[in-house]
């Protein structure tokens, strides 16, 4: 009996340890100790992108100059921010840096996986942040805080087939009006008139472009309430819809990507996206159109209350908080995101949006979006820096595609996208409501 | 003096039988072994069983997200959050579905290629071996591939369908994306229910067949009142196996449809896989998975009751 009982309390002590071994090693804080040795080598968490690849070639060269070897962990685009947040969780060294993107920020710093920039960014003179737009810095920010060095800077641009516009006689659009007309020419002559995406990953990315160029935002910046109840909202959402009979028919289901397919191999007139994909089509490798495209500004419309705006994408490169070799990662980002590195950074069509790079007339000639850049730098929109935002736009996707596919009316999809977002937004204590 | 003969007192302590001293250690021994046999099988249960279901419990009954600091005990809240929704609530009924068309596309279907097979017609060890390629492909894989064959303007599917004016944007209707998922998953579980019956068959008995055919009884009355009832053990487990197969649903919807268009294919486990894994809530994510394994009890109890567990 007596043998039976000191067993069970034996067995249930070990469930115990077990059990509180498993949750204690999801929460640990405590800091990282740092090691001022010169590490024989860095890990950076990548995806695959331009961004990249430039940070591959530079990373030879920085070997060969410091001896540390920088290795590459390549993971899906997805699963980025996981593998980040488990590492901080479990509090292992895996990455000493990573690529961030913009819009996962908030979420990523949430979990204390990333750590701050600020004292490096005040004490590297040779970094030079004030070559940056501010609007640049704060996409980078969490609150005050800086977590990201702008990596690369990509608006959502036009871009366009330019053969077929000449042979069309079509301008780019100014106005989503001239967007919608030049949609109806290509359709007409045979081509796909637009190149939207509608599927229920992402495609919020791409309404929001459209919010903010016609003077609307999805949250109100102040109070974070969800604003798709207001008249803009709807009407660019009308407008989004509408694109979508000039699109190819793969559109319905479709992710960015697959967007990026159409317009490489397909005959696509025109569409919206981030100007990171440059590379990308200008490579006969990858786009059967290299040097028939061409790009110009976002169509903006003057609808809702605020400023008409591009929006603002990009790469981030940020320093793990597990990293034990925080200031050699900071060495390296700093030297390989710095003035002397921006051309290689033009080269492969995705330069951070230094001033001194985007006002280089050279660098102008040889990726002529810079301009776009400049200014898409100096006052475009990034979503909010809030941890829900991932959740925010997988849910507006979802609604959106099934808008798209005829499931809601755009009258009951508005509602639910609007209940939805405020769901999400007072849940989290966000939104007080 | 007189002798006189005593029965000798009880001793308190006899003396040991070394018999039954020997036979106690023996005992002793046995048991200990036995415990040394059965302590890995209990280690790997109890380290791959009860402590994450017990994890996964606990976590249901807090507010865990991998980006929160700490973890606050929230009771049933999730279950009232995340459970009793709208969102959850659809992805049930779209999981339903799934079961339900596709077990019954893979019975029917099933069951009569394991009869062409039991015939044993000519070719037909080629032919089985070819019919269980789809269940040895890895699902993603599958579900990328049959993507690809059906995507508008690139696939080979749609490329002849549009060949005969049959314009196919399967993933663009709800209707449609739900039936491609489920013929997905049929196609690739079809050989693993034929597999099944087909053994089925093997073993049963020849003498209530032979007499059916005597008496005349047509291919359908000997199938109705002779083959599926004897087959009954067989055809429960294997549609149970499925159910719960079906229930899981995950690989291949991710590969396809994402869940769309707008929430019209996610099931369950892509819900879970979405509050878990991107918006990184895990409590809800527990939850929900809890509930989920609340639902299936009954069908574990079918299967436990039938396998004789």
């Amino acid at each position: 009996m007596k043998r039976r009982l000191i067993s069970t309390i034996a067995v249930i002590g070990a469930v115990g340890l077990a059990l509180s071994a498993c949750s204690s090693s999801g929460g640990s804080k405590s800091g990282v100790p740092q090691d001022d040795k010169k590490p024989s080598s860095l890990t950076m968490l990548v995806t695959a992108s331009s961004s990249e690849d430039t940070l591959k070639k530079l990373a030879t060269e920085y070997t060969a100059k410091t001896g540390i070897t920088i290795k590459f962990d390549e993971a899906p685009y997805d699963q980025l921010p996981t593998k980040l947040i488990l590492a901080k969780q479990s509090n292992q060294s895996t990455y000493d840096m990573s690529m961030v993107d913009g819009f996962t920020l908030a979420q990523i710093t949430a979990s204390g996986a990333l750590a701050p920039l600020d004292s490096y960014l005040t004490s590297d003179k040779a970094y030079d942040y004030s070559d940056f737009p501010q609007g640049l810095q704060d996409y980078g920010k969490v609150g005050s805080v800086s977590y990201g060095l702008p990596l690369s800077t990509e608006p959502y641009l036009q871009w366009y087939r330019s053969d077929l516009y000449s042979q069309l006689n079509l301008k780019p659009a100014t106005t989503w009006a001239d967007a919608i007309s030049n949609a109806k020419d290509l359709q007409g002559a045979g081509y796909d008139g637009y190149d939207g995406v509608y599927g229920p990953a992402g495609s919020a990315h791409y309404y929001n472009a459209m919010l903010a160029s016609m003077g609307g935002r999805l949250l109100d910046p102040k109070t974070y309430k969800p604003l798709l109840d207001s008249s803009v909202a709807k009407q660019a959402m009308k407008q989004y819809l509408s694109l979508k009979q000039y699109s190819p028919d793969a559109s319905s289901s479709s992710a960015g990507l697959d967007a990026v397919n159409a317009f490489s191999h397909q005959q696509v007139g025109q569409m919206i996206l981030a100007s990171g994909w440059w590379g990308t089509f200008a490579d006969p490798k990858n786009s059967d159109w290299a040097g028939k495209f061409a790009t110009a500004e976002t169509p903006l419309d003057k609808v809702g209350s605020y400023q008409p705006v591009s929006s603002l994408y990009g790469w981030l490169a940020s320093i793990s908080a597990t990293s034990k070799h925080q200031k050699a990662a900071w060495d390296f980002l700093s030297w390989a995101l710095g003035k002397s590195n921006a051309e290689t950074f033009v080269e492969t069509g995705a330069p951070p949006g230094r001033i001194s790079t985007t006002s280089n007339a050279e660098f102008v000639k040889e990726l002529p979006l810079l301009p776009s850049v400049a200014d898409a730098a100096k006052d475009g929109l990034a979503m909010p820096r809030i941890p829900e935002m991932a959740q925010i736009v997988t849910v507006l996707s979802q609604d959106i595609s099934s808008m798209a596919s005829g499931q809601l009316s755009l009258d009951d999809g508005m509602v639910q996208a609007q209940n939805d977002l405020l769901n999400i937004l007072v849940q989290s204590g966000r939104y007080k409501g | 003096m007189t002798s006189t003969s005593t029965i000798p007192a009880v001793r308190k302590h006899p003396l040991p039988d070394r018999g039954a001293t020997r036979r106690g250690a023996r005992a002793r021994r046995a048991r200990i072994l036995s415990l040394g046999y059965v302590t890995p099988t209990w280690i790997l249960m109890i380290t791959v069983g009860v402590i994450p279901t017990g994890y996964a419990i606990w976590m249901s009954v807090t507010d865990q997200s991998l980006t929160a600091s700490s973890p606050d005990f929230v009771g049933l809240g999730n279950f009232v959050a995340s459970v009793f929704t709208p969102a959850f609530l659809s992805s049930l009924g779209v999981t339903a579905l799934f079961v339900v068309a596709g077990l019954l596309i893979q019975f029917t279907v099933g069951y009569l290629l394991a009869v062409l097979i039991h015939r044993q017609l000519r070719g037909f060890r080629i032919a089985r071996t070819v019919l269980l390629v789809p269940m040895l492909l890895t699902p993603v894989v599958v579900g990328l591939i049959w993507q690809f064959m059906l995507s508008p303007g690139l696939g080979v599917i749609t490329t002849f369908a549009d060949l005969f004016g049959w314009h196919l944007n399967v993933f663009a209707d709800p209707w449609s994306a739900r039936l491609v998922v489920v013929l997905i998953d049929s196609w690739m579980f079809i050989p693993f229910v034929m597999l099944m019956l087909s053994a089925g068959m093997t073993a049963l008995p020849e003498e209530p067949l032979e007499a059916a055919a005597i008496d005349g009884a047509s291919w359908w009355q000997t199938t109705r009142y002779i083959i599926l009832p004897m087959l009954r053990p067989v055809i429960t487990i294997t549609l149970l196996v499925r159910c719960v197969d079906a229930v899981r649903l995950f690989d291949v919807i991710f590969a396809t449809t994402k869940g769309g268009p707008g929430t019209a294919t996610q099931s369950v486990s892509m819900l879970t896989y979405t509050t878990t894994f991107q918006f990184y809530q895990f409590g809800y994510g527990a939850a929900m998975s809890i509930a989920v394994a609340v639902l299936m009890i009954p069908v574990y109890f079918i299967y436990i009751r039938l396998t004789r567990i």
